[in-house]
């Protein structure tokens, strides 16, 4: 069974008068937002999916879009939810928070549940519409942490945890001084402050580290700072060209020290961009789907990867990353929940956090009132990436 | 002592490229009063097409400065024309900030276009080559970007000194109307020097997409910079604006290896700030162009 993907047209200037009449049927939709949650079409679920196909998060969100039409097409290929079929309704956010909110606010009361945006200032802006709507808004940025209870999910690992199976890794392997150099972007303080927190757990020493401006084109003040301690490795905690910036300085200051990013960089895109200045170790803590293959995971999950990992290759002509896998597990996630709920759309937060034990691909979920995320460190592990692929080194 | 030499040579370095692009600044300012904020997009540009031209082509690094510097002193010629001087005639030179903003805005609205959202860079003019003197790393583009800065101010040196080109873009500098009266044509000197500017943004780009990574998203701190740079340095000012760029660019290295990364960006404004306020007319620059 084939899928209806509908793209909504991009804003057009309008005449003030009508204008006017948007922003009054815009304001009764905010506000009468409660009445307006459940899809008007009763022959099928909709899911509203709102990635970044341009702007600076299009790295993630056009895997993102393609992850979720392969989920929809198998959950639709099994026969729907509950014997409706699944229909998705896609919004690009430019990335911009404002454009999100835009797109969310044409969506409700068309859409049973909301899938994204890519990026966790996107996502922040579109919960207060999806709270006041009462619908579930799985984001697919882990950047955001939802408060327990609240309609809002987030998608893949907490930084914590990535970061603490970073460091516990290191400090298996005789590694317990190492420098940190991140960017001053929500992203980079995060992991900053959770590298700076593990190490206190873990008992490794953070002997040295500067932060640096995502659009910076030098680092090598920061570097001489964060390698001034002595370092046996570094954490480079920023993604995409900051993190360029970074690993060409440490290749031209020749530190030839093992090297950690985050899972931000975790697109086969990026990884082949800075093939040529990737440090001799790069590791990345990383989700089930990049290391399925190389550990011992039980029959059905192994099914579970191959299924979407095939499909995808075929259907794509490359293999799924961080964008594709989170939004397929987003939207088996809400089916699951909308199927529990009897497509009772303000009942399928309970019924989305009172799900326990379901594999995804990312990894396997047990949510509760509390924990709005559902991944825990069994579902991160460490890879190597060499030459654009990724290889699993431990957990 | 050496972790010290190092992140000052980071920052001459970064310097470097913030001085050719206050050096463009500069010179458009002076002939045309217009400040062209779109100085710093025109570098990335120039780097994502050297790139481009450099994976098309197979050609080595080096021969794209050879292929995009001329392209770009005659496509800042074409945005002369099409642009900045229809605008111009309408417009107060305050206003065409503006027109030089929305350029800039739209500079990156084409980058991302047409090359997304990834990062680009392409490999060094002489490899990954680098000197080490007592324990302080040289890398060899640091030089390459340093000696483009030379070449560039040696031969606007020469033809604003030693040739009569020279002597009508000064007359013209000095006094447009007065010069327009004397029958230099106002309007070439100004294609003139806006063509110039292009092929430096093109040197600066060429020489600086080897050492980092470049994107969509970079224009705008570089924009930022030149302009800080030529305006600390003195507007109108070629050695001022040198000087501020290679300032600038030392001023946030120092800061950055001591402090955090936005604290660095905010202290080096605020030393320009002061810096502007103790000395209006910038390092170097005249009375008379703080007075106009």
């Amino acid at each position: 069974m084939t899928i209806a993907v509908q793209f909504s047209p991009p804003p057009r200037p309008s005449p003030p008068r009508r204008r006017l009449g948007f922003v009054f049927a815009a304001l009764a939709l905010a506000t009468t937002g409660c009445s307006a949650s459940a899809a008007s079409d009763d022959s099928a679920y909709t899911l509203g999916l709102i990635t970044s196909q341009t702007g600076t998060g299009s790295q993630l969100g056009v895997g993102e879009l393609q992850g979720a039409q392969l989920a929809v097409d198998q959950i639709n290929a099994r026969g729907g939810v509950n014997g409706k079929p699944l229909r998705l309704r896609t919004a690009d956010d430019q990335s911009n928070p404002a454009q999100a909110v835009l797109q969310t606010r044409k969506m409700l009361g068309s859409v049973d549940a909301l899938v994204g945006p890519s990026l966790s200032g996107p996502c922040q802006a579109v919960i207060p519409l999806a709270s006041s709507a009462q619908l579930i808004d799985y984001c697919l940025s882990p950047g955001v942490k939802p408060k327990p209870g609240s309609y809002q999910w987030s998608a893949s690992a907490p930084t914590d945890t990535l970061a603490e199976r970073l460091l516990a890794y290191w400090k298996s392997q005789g590694i317990t001084r190492v420098g940190l150099i991140y960017t001053t972007d929500a992203s980079g303080l995060d992991g900053a402050h959770a590298i700076q927190s593990a190490a206190a757990h873990t008992g490794v020493s953070v002997v040295g580290q500067a932060s640096y401006s995502p659009t910076a084109v030098s680092v090598t003040s920061q570097l001489q700072a964060t390698t001034s301690g002595t370092p046996q490795a570094l954490v480079v905690w920023s993604s995409g060209a900051a993190a360029g910036v970074a690993f060409k300085g440490i290749d031209q200051m020749g530190l030839k020290l093992p090297v950690a990013t985050t899972d931000g960089n975790l697109t086969y895109a990026f990884l082949r961009r800075i093939a040529d200045y990737t440090p001799d170790t790069l590791l990345i803590p990383a989700t089930r789907d990049f290391w399925w293959q190389q550990q011992n995971t039980s029959t059905q999950v192994q099914q579970l990867e191959r299924g979407y990992h095939d499909e995808f290759r075929a259907r794509y002509g490359a293999d799924p990353d961080f964008g594709p896998g989170v939004a397929y597990d987003g939207v088996l996630l809400v089916a699951q929940a909308l199927e529990k709920a009897h497509g009772n759309v303000a009942g399928a937060r309970d019924a989305l956090e009172s799900l326990r034990g379901v594999s995804g691909v990312v990894g396997t979920y047990s949510f509760a009132r509390d924990n709005h995320r559902g991944i825990g460190a069994d579902d991160v592990g460490i890879v190597r990436a060499t030459g654009g692929r990724l290889t699993f080194v431990g957990r | 002592m050496s972790g010290l030499i190092q992140v000052l040579i980071g920052g001459l370095a970064d310097g470097g490229v913030y001085a050719l692009i206050a050096l463009g600044v500069s010179l458009v300012y002076s002939i045309s009063r217009i400040i062209n904020l779109a100085q710093g997009g025109f570098v990335v540009l120039a780097a994502l097409l050297a790139v481009s031209i450099q994976q098309w082509l197979g050609v080595p690094p080096l021969v794209t400065v050879v292929i995009v510097v001329p392209l770009f002193a005659v496509l800042m010629a074409v945005v002369e024309r099409l642009v900045m001087a229809p605008a111009a005639a309408r417009a107060t030179p305050d206003r065409m900030l503006l027109v030089t903003v929305g350029l800039l805005q739209a500079i990156g609205g084409l980058l991302l276009l047409v090359w997304g959202n990834l990062p680009y860079t392409m490999q060094p003019f002489s490899g990954d080559t680098a000197i080490t003197i007592g324990g302080v790393r040289i890398v060899s583009q640091y030089l390459w970007i340093i000696g483009a800065l030379v070449v560039t101010v040696a031969a606007l040196w020469f033809l604003v000194q030693r040739t009569s080109l020279g002597l009508t873009m000064r007359a013209t500098a000095s006094n447009p109307e007065a010069a327009a009266l004397q029958g230099i044509n106002v309007g070439r000197i100004r294609l003139i020097a806006f063509s110039l500017a292009g092929a430096m943004a093109a040197l600066a780009g060429t020489t600086v997409i080897p050492a980092t990574f470049l994107q969509f998203s970079t224009v705008t701190p570089y924009a930022v910079a030149g302009f800080i740079a030529a305006v600390a340095g003195g507007l109108g000012s070629t050695a001022g604006a040198v000087v501020g760029g290679l300032v600038l660019g030392l001023l946030q290295g120092l800061f950055s290896r001591y402090t955090s990364g936005d604290l660095a960006q905010v202290i080096a404004m605020a030393v320009l700030i002061v810096l502007l306020l103790v000395r209006p007319t910038g390092l170097l620059g005249k009375t008379s162009e703080v007075r106009r």
